[in-house]
């Protein structure tokens, strides 16, 4: 899953999780409307033909400093160690990968970055990926197919990067085995290099989404030579349009551009002003005042986490303009143990004793930042369909205990149990737990709300031998890249109970082997298949669908070409520039 | 004196010891969960073992301390997934968050601190004894009276109000940004111009009635009427005589102050975005990063022993009639 920053700016105490965004036409630089807008739904987008160099943005002007505020500090800009959004959104600017999200008109859209596309064997296992010409670093030396490969092998090295993505340890060849080149060597099964620009690929099992998976930064190529190891964060090699200029870990970053970038073979990424200044740390608030107000070099600045509650009545005017809103693929639910809680009559009960504007409410939603769900797919995914919601799935509502209790009564399941976890040292799960259990009261279930400190929260909803039954596992998902296959597969299917990211808990193999099926199809096919097993498992009230996250950040007056990027839930900073 | 600081220093070292010991403890009584943070909510057991394995978050928390200390005395080596590095002494590890040295991180947040409380401990000691001596000086008059009622009005107001309100609405000062007074001493100084005025406005109004108390019942003492029937000019009555007196309680509480404030500008630095020393405890304490704590707790540990020490010394010098022993 996508992870947003750390800590603090965790959108709600219910889950903490990333988020990943879509571009949405009420962009700053379409309309300069910021309208709340209702979340597009996004059809799957390859175009493996697209070349170099990007489509300029309307009205671009080169030159100035943008300036970006963060409260939440990105714990490394190390490419094998990033996995949280920002900083993959920030790495986007300095490095280059196999494959990349062009953002047009809002949409991402995969395209060739540094190889093409790839082709997949008969078989499926094996992938092959040719290099797009010939690219150079910061300090002017080549691009190797075999800095590729390299990167790849880097990547397993989780004792050492134990924050980077993970999913090459289950889908490459030998993936549980090797552990990287500094503790296992450089002979490494899983990844091959044929002549100066083919980098092959081998694989344990199909893996039909692995050219969106290499837009991680984890793949941008680093030359064995030049890899210092842990101090590489210190001033990573460049391949994008920026370089490191000054960084000072935890505190900020200075890029400046790099001369050795051509744009004439970059399908993506603009170079527009001459530095960017990332400071991090200052308070989420003021500094999103500050960039509101625009005064002086604030009005170069964007702030990109979402916009405080506090701040949105500030929105009018001109100053409506200054918000950015977008998609985001991240949906909450209320997890539900089915292994514990069998009959469904009890599932859909509690489904209708859930008072979701209440809870929304308390969870400090607004329409800038979440809309109600009801599929599991959200919008912002390729493959999603708005099908008629199921009755009392539709993330809105004041609940209906009465009928809950009628549904528990005739299912001779009147003072059925509910337990699950809550953060006791926070306001916000505390008040969303109580209203939770109080509704839930009312409608005939006997509640056990349990309350525990935030360190330990983790460790108990993760653990799924727990005495409680509802709202283990993870509470939210977003989708690291945008297919049906990072949701579906990941959520439902029995392997998930012990990979830690079950929903529902469900252990059918039917549903296991159909969402399998779909899984194998290439991309484009999958996408319109997905749809029909949403709608399958959301029948079954194994997980009750809550909200959709939206992206809106605050931008300053002076900044131009802002339009979000749905795969991190991030501006797309290569597009941006300063305008006046 | 020599023996006196000896054993002054002696005692200092026992507290930090005792200090670290204790916050350490403290760490793994309290419920935290350092790996976990860093892991996220997406967090498989594998990947929250290999975290917990490369912080040494596996090993017994005595044998941690013990490695923390023995990190400080003689340097440490630390192995991961076949890559060593290796920590000079002071080793006070490394951050769980970033990966960087701790030692490292606290080398570039304290100067920015220092610069912070030093420009306005100038100012509010400046503005606060200037004003409070003036009010001495003018007692009862309606100068006097508008010097302490201000100084009432300004003291009322929470230091966070104050800062965000510079911070947001004074746009006519300089950004505020922190460079290095080695760098540019220009840049260094209007960046924390806003810091300075902010932290300087509020504490000068406690400043400007410590010092009037202190001035008014220094000039009603025996020695200043004796300095007067000598024919000494008021002003060097008041100012040679009169304010040395009366700065030793004030420099006690200066001394405390500017301690006190080295460890907890938080307010400030996050307010105005100077990445000090409170700004990365801050974070370090958020993200339960253990070694950044702890460094930090060594570095406020010595700054407060050490200004103990100073302020007690300082007073020897301002009124002779002190002795240490």
């Amino acid at each position: 899953m996508a992870r947003r920053f750390k800590v603090a700016v965790a959108a709600t105490a219910a889950a903490a999780l990333g988020l990943s965004g879509c571009g949405s036409p009420s962009a700053k630089n379409d309309s300069g409307k910021a309208d709340t807008g209702q979340i597009q739904a996004q059809q799957s987008a390859t175009d493996p033909d697209a070349k170099g160099p990007a489509p300029d943005v309307a009205g671009a002007k080169k030159g100035g400093t943008i300036t970006v505020y963060a409260q939440t500090t990105p714990s490394t800009l190390d490419p094998t160690d990033t996995y949280y959004t920002d900083s993959n959104e920030i790495e986007k600017l300095t490095f280059r990968t196999p494959t990349q999200y062009a953002i047009r008109k809002g949409q991402p859209v995969l395209v060739p970055d540094l190889t093409d596309l790839g082709t997949v064997s008969s078989d499926n296992l094996t992938w092959t990926f040719k290099m797009k010409g010939t690219f150079k670093y910061e300090d002017g030396t080549d691009v190797k197919v075999e800095d590729l490969a390299y990167a790849v092998k880097r990547s397993f090295a989780h004792d050492v990067f134990p924050n980077g993505p993970a999913y090459q340890l289950s889908y490459f060849k030998d993936g549980d085995k090797y552990k990287g080149p500094y503790a296992s060597g450089d002979n490494y099964a899983g990844v091959e290099t044929q002549g100066t620009d083919t980098l092959i690929i081998h694989l344990a099992k199909p893996f039909s989404d692995l050219p969106f998976y290499l837009t991680f930064p984890a793949f941008t190529p680093i030359p064995k030579a030049k890899d210092t190891k842990q101090d590489y964060k210190n001033h990573p090699l460049s391949t994008g349009p920026y370089m490191f200029d000054q960084f000072v870990p935890g505190t900020s970053l200075t890029l400046k551009k790099n001369p050795n970038w051509d744009p004439a073979t970059d399908p993506v990424r603009h170079q527009y002003a001459d530095t960017w200044s990332f400071k991090w740390g200052g308070e989420l608030v003021s500094t999103q005042q500050k960039v509101l107000n625009s005064a002086g070099d604030d009005a170069n600045a964007i702030q990109y986490e979402e916009i405080d509650a506090s701040l949105v009545p500030q929105l009018t005017g001109e100053k409506k303009k200054q918000l950015l809103t977008g998609e985001s693929p991240c949906l909450y639910v209320l997890n539900i143990d089915t292994r514990k809680i069998t009959d469904i009559n009890v599932r859909k009960a509690i489904a209708k004793a859930q008072p979701w504007d209440a809870l929304s409410k308390a969870n400090g939603n607004n329409e800038y930042t979440s809309e109600p769900a009801s599929t599991f797919l959200p919008p912002g995914v390729p493959g999603h369909t708005k099908y008629t919601p199921f009755p009392d799935l539709t993330g809105t509502g004041a609940g209906d205990p009465e009928g809950a209790k009628k549904i528990l009564t005739d299912a001779n399941k009147l003072g059925f149990e509910v337990s699950w976890y809550y953060d006791n040292t926070k306001p916000i799960p505390q008040q969303i737990s109580n209203i939770r259990a109080d509704a839930m009261t009312k409608a005939g279930f006997k509640v056990k709300a349990i309350g525990v400190a935030t360190a330990d929260l983790r460790a108990k909803v993760s653990d799924y031998d727990a005495p409680v039954n509802l709202n283990q596992g993870p509470r939210g998902w977003c989708s690291d890249w945008p297919t049906g296959s990072s949701w579906l597969p990941v959520m439902f299917q029995s392997k998930a109970i012990d990979e830690g990211t079950a929903w529902g808990f469900l252990q059918d193999k039917t549903l296991d082997q159909k969402i399998e099926d779909v899984a194998k199809l290439p991309t484009n096919e999958a996408t319109g298949k997905w749809a029909a097993l949403d709608q399958e498992i959301m029948g079954q009230y194994v997980a009750l669908p809550w909200y959709y996250t939206k992206m809106a950040i605050v931008v300053g007056s002076g900044i131009g070409g802002a339009v979000g990027d749905a795969t991190v839930g991030m501006p797309f900073l290569p597009d941006l520039f300063v305008s006046s | 004196m020599l023996l006196y600081i000896l054993r002054r220093v002696l005692s200092a070292i026992s507290v930090v010891i005792v200090t670290v010991v204790a916050s350490f403890m403290l760490f793994f009584v309290a419920p935290t969960d350092p790996a976990g943070v860093i892991c996220g909510p997406r967090c498989t057991p594998e990947r929250l073992a290999d975290i917990t394995r490369s912080l040494d978050l596996d090993q017994p928390a005595l044998e941690q301390i013990g490695l923390y200390f023995k990190g400080i005395v003689a340097g440490r080596t630390y192995t991961a997934g076949g890559v060593e590095r290796h920590c000079d002494a002071p080793c006070l590890g490394y951050s769980y968050v970033l990966g960087v040295p701790v030692t490292d991180l606290l080398a570039r947040a304290v100067p920015v601190t220092l610069s912070i409380v030093i420009g306005g401990a100038t100012i509010y000691l400046l503005v606060g004894v200037l004003v409070g001596t003036t009010a001495a000086r003018l007692r009862g008059t309606s100068l006097d009276r508008a010097a302490v009622g201000s100084s009432l009005v300004i003291g009322s107001v929470p230091y966070f109000v104050v800062a965000l309100i510079i911070a947001l609405y004074a746009t006519f000062l300089p950004k505020s940004q922190y460079t290095s007074f080695f760098q540019n001493p220009g840049a260094w100084a209007s960046g924390l111009l806003a810091a300075w005025l902010c932290l300087g406005l509020t504490n000068s109004a406690s400043y400007t009635r410590y010092s009037r108390a202190s001035m008014i019942e220094a000039m009603g003492q025996d020695f200043t009427r004796t300095a007067r029937s000598k024919g000494i000019s008021e002003r060097r009555v008041v100012y040679r005589h009169g304010l040395r007196a009366a700065m030793t309680p004030v420099v006690t509480i200066f001394g405390i102050d500017v301690a006190y404030q080295l460890v907890n500008t938080i307010f400030t630095e996050r307010i105005f975005q100077l990445p000090g020393l409170g700004l990365r405890l801050l974070n370090a304490f958020n993200q339960y990063d253990l070694p950044v704590l702890m460094g930090g707790v060594i570095v406020g540990a010595v700054v407060l022993v050490t200004m103990n020490l100073v302020v007690d010394i300082l007073y020897t010098v301002l009124d002779p009639r002190v002795r240490l022993g």
